[in-house]
């Protein structure tokens, strides 16, 4: 598939987080999303040992990949890229809750609302970025820690402002390869 | 939308579902060609990019739908701004508001960050962020569990037997109940529990015209032992860091990063270390501060005061502090000198458990930096504030700050300057009003905040002898917005302490271990049905409104139209024949706002719509500002204090000019504190041991903590935030947890002198190796459905944690009164 010159990217800096799932709430709220449903989770990792120990944060949610593989595992075709944003899209209507999706994304999106028994997952707040408005996590994030942005001007580093910005890296400990469906999110590394 | 468009089966079916009619080309095209343009408020929208009709989902509704309303957050005690979106009466979205409590508390950066942020996005208040609490707001106000009309009992106290009874009959019982009270024993015998922040004023009108000095309210279970150890040095009792500015902070025991109360606190941190600021963080738990800090420095609980003479120690043995600031601005330097002499960094690792090594290093970085003249910021919170030697521990560390002339620039601790609302002072002198307070504040506390001493109080009616006689005993509680029984430790007393009172009443959104215990129980408001003035936590002064975004959802009253209520059916009056009562609800907050500075600017109907006033740019180094000589004044040509014609000190003689100073005895900063010596103390920041340390039989220290996910106990049945952090496994060291053979997840039985109950570990490299931790708030057995368990069952959690309250001996610190909540020998044994 070629790259969407578009694409709507993630921009993650671990090192203005402080894991406490501001983003995971926001994204509750805005969809008013049932228990058990979490479209975005903060993970939380230690390294090393005590007293020298590190504490890793990764914000997660889909990555609205290049190569989605939700959409290559989905039977009924209920997955779609939109092109304005090349947001990954699923199609309640059509999904069987199968769970296939589930068992190939490598980040764990897609979600089980085990009422319905259909699948969900991240939208980007597709009706959000219409308006112009952040998703609800990066409007909400108090540690200014995740942001948005076209995926070309975040590669660029053309955003976010410099002060809230570090070397750009492709992964964190705990996220998948990202050569294995080209993910739409860079990320910093806690200092 | 041309006359060749193909129509979708999907189109076909929502024409037949919008309109009730039966399909046919020509009446779908007449029906979209009206909905063209407006079609969002019906539901249907045109999509572009699919090329058809579709229902609009609920979210693309509400950015079109409704109005935004502006108000205050009230999910924690720290005031964001916010606003709601409204949608026919419903609340269905809660965002951050670009306010000044949102964004800083400094207002170097205000105007920048909110320009910065709103000109990326198609929203002016895109600065103004919100925590996990602050976004699950919702889920309190529509919370199923929530009271909906008050109960009395009707069985044993705790039998949990309720009879329900209309608003007017509860107004009836109350203050009919309050009055035989006050005719039977003195109106004294009332004892009074609010939460800050919240409906305050018309609880403190009430006690004053029902003649109970034995008001109380929260901040006696928060920070009042910072507050005494800041007083000491500067006479205010609330500086502020300023982290965004500072090269260097050094903090002790204050999870900012956590709390997140304020919300500022994170972009102020996180935008400071980016300007290149070192952040060294002293906690025994590594906690999000410490996990965003340059470095974590693990220390024994309630040894941080060592710690900080040892600092002081290095700082006047390497010449690092600033004697020309010491000489013209500080007063006791000698004594304090000739104190911390021996008080070497070998001294203080033995105490603290931190190298003399990593002792002597941060001494000298923040005294280098200091030379250099660059800022440094110091600062202590509730993390030693929460133990029996806080005061004098916390001292220790706020004269640090003066010793390097560190204090009220940008990047060091700050005053803030302050004006709330016009606080209708009433004119009331009941004679029992002059009583001593039943909690001893002022007295065997001498530096008792104004919050009063929770547990002397529960200790005195417990054993029938308050400290001082002549206050009586306690016969009636109301307890506002408070859950006693889970927030104060020592449960054991407290849950006896409800069964002594003879009358109880409680006031709040749920049922609770507190509300259990008592005879009559008033719904509470949550914060987006009601009115509440909140003074923010900036430095400069800023007035926010909290008002009603929508309508009771329980069809009740507010506390404040209640005890408005009970106070008419009581007759209350002050000698002018003044009464808040007499006011309506709106009218009530019109005449407390009208008075300020801040109606000048801005109308109260103005005021209503923004729910934000201010005025003014913070000011630095106000202490050095001019003062005139007052008329009939005096000055003490020794230590330059200007005294008034009254006698109080009002300023202080630098070189030939009188200036503001600070607010202690000496008008300068007190490395040795006047107020103590007055008291016989030494004056001095002392070091002593916490009383509560571990003993052979209960070896480990254990803590509590709080964490952004939860407010103090009250926030356990939001099922947002139950879903996120849905129990509190103790925390323990991997190494501790080998030797005493326990792996991550195991059963565990905790037992201190004071309670044993069971618990499960979580092994971490993240604590102290000779400390455990809970975090506080959970283990309830009386609130709604969800903080007792009930998503447990959906999603196999484990039990809804340990309450950690029970574990403590339940004492005050001995100057500020504070609750002693983080000190206690336990054995942890596997169950």
């Amino acid at each position: 598939m070629a790259k969407n010159p578009n694409q709507i990217g993630w921009y993650f800096n671990e090192n203005n987080c402080i894991a406490c799932r501001a983003c995971e709430a926001g994204c509750k709220q805005e969809f008013d999303l049932p228990i058990g449903v979490r479209r975005r989770r903060v993970i939380i990792k230690e390294e090393g040992k005590y007293p020298d120990v590190k504490v890793r944060y990764l914000s997660a949610a889909c990555n609205h990949c290049e190569e989605p593989s939700c959409m290559k595992a989905c039977p009924v075709g209920a997955y779609t890229k939109e092109p304005e944003f090349g947001v990954v899209l699923l199609d309640q209507k059509k999904c069987i809750g199968c769970k296939r999706c589930q068992a190939a994304c490598p980040y764990g999106a897609p979600q089980f609302d085990e009422k319905k028994k259909k699948m969900d997952k991240c939208t980007f707040c597709y009706h959000r970025l219409k308006e112009g408005l952040p998703p609800a996590c990066v409007r909400t994030c108090p540690g200014y820690s995740l942001w948005h942005a076209k995926f070309s001007d975040i590669e660029a580093q053309k955003t976010p402002p410099e002060i809230y910005r570090r070397p750009l890296i492709n992964t964190l400990p705990g996220f998948a390869d990202p050569k294995l469906t080209r993910p739409s999110i860079k990320f910093s590394e806690n200092k | 939308m041309s006359g060749k468009k193909m129509i979708t089966t999907e189109e076909k079916s929502l024409f037949e579902k919008m309109t009730g009619k039966e399909f046919t080309r020509r009446s779908f095209l007449k029906w979209t060609s009206a909905l063209a343009g407006a079609a969002i408020a019906s539901g249907i929208i045109w999509d572009d990019k699919l090329g058809l009709f579709r229902e609009a989902s609920a979210q693309e509704k509400y950015l079109k739908e409704g109005e935004w309303v502006y108000s205050n957050c009230n999910m924690c005690g720290g005031q964001s701004g916010i606003k709601v979106k409204v949608i026919n009466g419903r609340a269905v979205k809660i965002e951050g508001m670009a306010n000044p409590n949102n964004i800083a508390n400094i207002s170097t950066n205000y105007d920048k960050v909110v320009k910065e942020l709103s000109a990326l996005y198609n929203d002016k208040d895109t600065a103004g962020r919100l925590c996990s609490k602050g976004n699950s707001g919702l889920r309190s106000l529509y919370d199923p569990d929530r009271l909906k009309t008050p109960v009395v009992r009707v069985g044993e106290r705790g039998s949990s037997k309720w009879k329900t009874i209309s608003w007017n009959e509860a107004i009836n019982q109350v203050a009919e109940n309050l009055k035989k009270i006050r005719d039977k024993y003195g109106a004294e015998s009332l004892i009074w529990f609010s939460e800050d922040h919240s409906f305050t004023h018309i609880q403190q009108d009430f006690c004053k015209m029902f003649g109970t000095p034995n008001y109380h309210n929260h901040s006696n279970l928060c920070d009042v032992a910072r507050k005494a150890s800041f007083k000491l040095l500067m006479g205010n009792e609330r500086p502020l860091a300023d982290f965004e500015d500072t090269s260097y902070a050094l903090v002790f025991g204050w999870n900012l990063l956590g709390a997140t109360k304020w919300i500022h606190l994170p972009g102020i941190w996180n935008r400071g270390r980016a300007k290149g600021a070192k952040m060294v963080y002293v906690d025994p738990f590594c906690n999000q501060t410490a996990a965003r800090a340059d470095e974590w420095v693990p220390i024994r609980p309630g040894t941080d005061g060592a710690m900080a003479l040892a600092i002081g120690h290095v700082l006047i043995k390497k010449n690092l502090i600033n004697m020309v600031f010491i000489d013209e601005w500080c007063v006791g330097f000698d004594e304090y000198a000739k104190y911390v002499a021996d008080k070497t960094p070998e001294w203080a690792e033995k105490i603290t458990s931190v190298s003399a090594k990593t002792i002597e290093r941060i001494a000298t970085e923040i005294g280098e930096a200091a030379k250099a003249e660059k800022p440094v910021c110091i600062d202590v919170w509730s993390g030693p504030g929460h133990h029996t030697n806080a005061t004098l521990g916390g001292y220790a560390i706020t004269v640090l700050p003066a010793l390097l002339g560190m204090i009220d620039k940008p990047g060091t601790m700050i005053e803030p300057s302050k004006i709330g609302n016009a606080y209708h002072a009433l004119d009331v002198d009941l004679p029992s009003l002059k009583k001593p307070r039943v909690d001893a504040r002022g007295t065997k506390y001498i530096l008792g905040h104004g919050s009063g001493i929770y547990v002397e109080t529960r200790d005195a009616v417990l054993s029938g002898k308050p400290f001082n006689p002549e206050a009586g005993v306690p016969k009636a509680g109301v307890f506002v917005f408070q859950n006693f029984v889970m927030s104060v430790p020592n449960t054991k007393k407290n849950i006896e302490f409800m069964k002594k009172l003879e009358y109880v009443v409680v006031h709040d959104t749920h049922m609770s271990e507190t509300a259990e215990l008592a005879d009559i129980v008033i719904p509470g408001s949550v914060y987006l049905e009601r009115y509440d003035f909140t003074g923010y936590w900036v430095t400069w002064p800023v007035l926010g409104l909290r008002k009603p975004v929508v309508k009771s959802v329980i069809n009740g009253l507010t506390e404040v139209e209640f005890w408005m209520a009970v106070m008419k059916k009581m007759g209350m009056k002050d000698k002018k024949g003044y009464s808040p009562a007499a006011l309506f609800y709106d009218a009530y907050y019109a005449d407390e706002y009208m008075p300020t500075l801040y109606s000048k600017e801005q109308g109260w109907e103005a005021y209503k719509k923004t729910t934000l006033a201010m005025t003014g740019k913070t000011e630095y180094e106000k202490f050095k500002k001019e003062v005139k000589m007052p008329e009939g004044g005096s000055i003490d040509e020794k230590t330059g204090v200007v005294k008034d014609k009254e006698g109080k000190a009002v300023g202080v003689k630098i070189g030939n000019k009188i200036m503001k100073g600070f607010d202690t005895p000496t008008r300068k900063l007190e490395l040795t504190s006047t107020f103590l010596k007055r008291n016989k103390y030494s004056g001095l920041p002392e070091y002593s041991d916490p009383e509560d340390k571990p003993t052979s039989d209960f070896p480990l220290y254990l803590i509590n903590f709080k964490q952004n996910e939860h407010t103090h106990s009250r926030t356990f049945n939001n099922d947002y935030l139950m879903e996120m952090k849905p129990d509190n496994p103790l925390l323990i060291n991997s190494a501790t947890a080998t030797k005493l053979g326990l792996k991550d997840g195991d059963a565990i039985w905790i037992e201190s002198p004071y309670a044993k109950a069971k618990g499960t570990v979580q092994v971490t490299e993240r604590i102290h190796p000779e400390v455990v931790a809970l975090q506080h708030g959970y283990g309830h057995w009386a609130f709604g459905k969800v903080a007792k368990g009930s998503l447990n069952q959906i999603n196999r959690w484990s039990p809804v944690g340990t309450a950690d309250g029970q574990f403590f001996s339940g004492k005050a610190e001995k100057f500020s009164g504070q609750i002693v909540a983080k000190e206690i020998g336990v054995r942890i044994i596997k169950a």
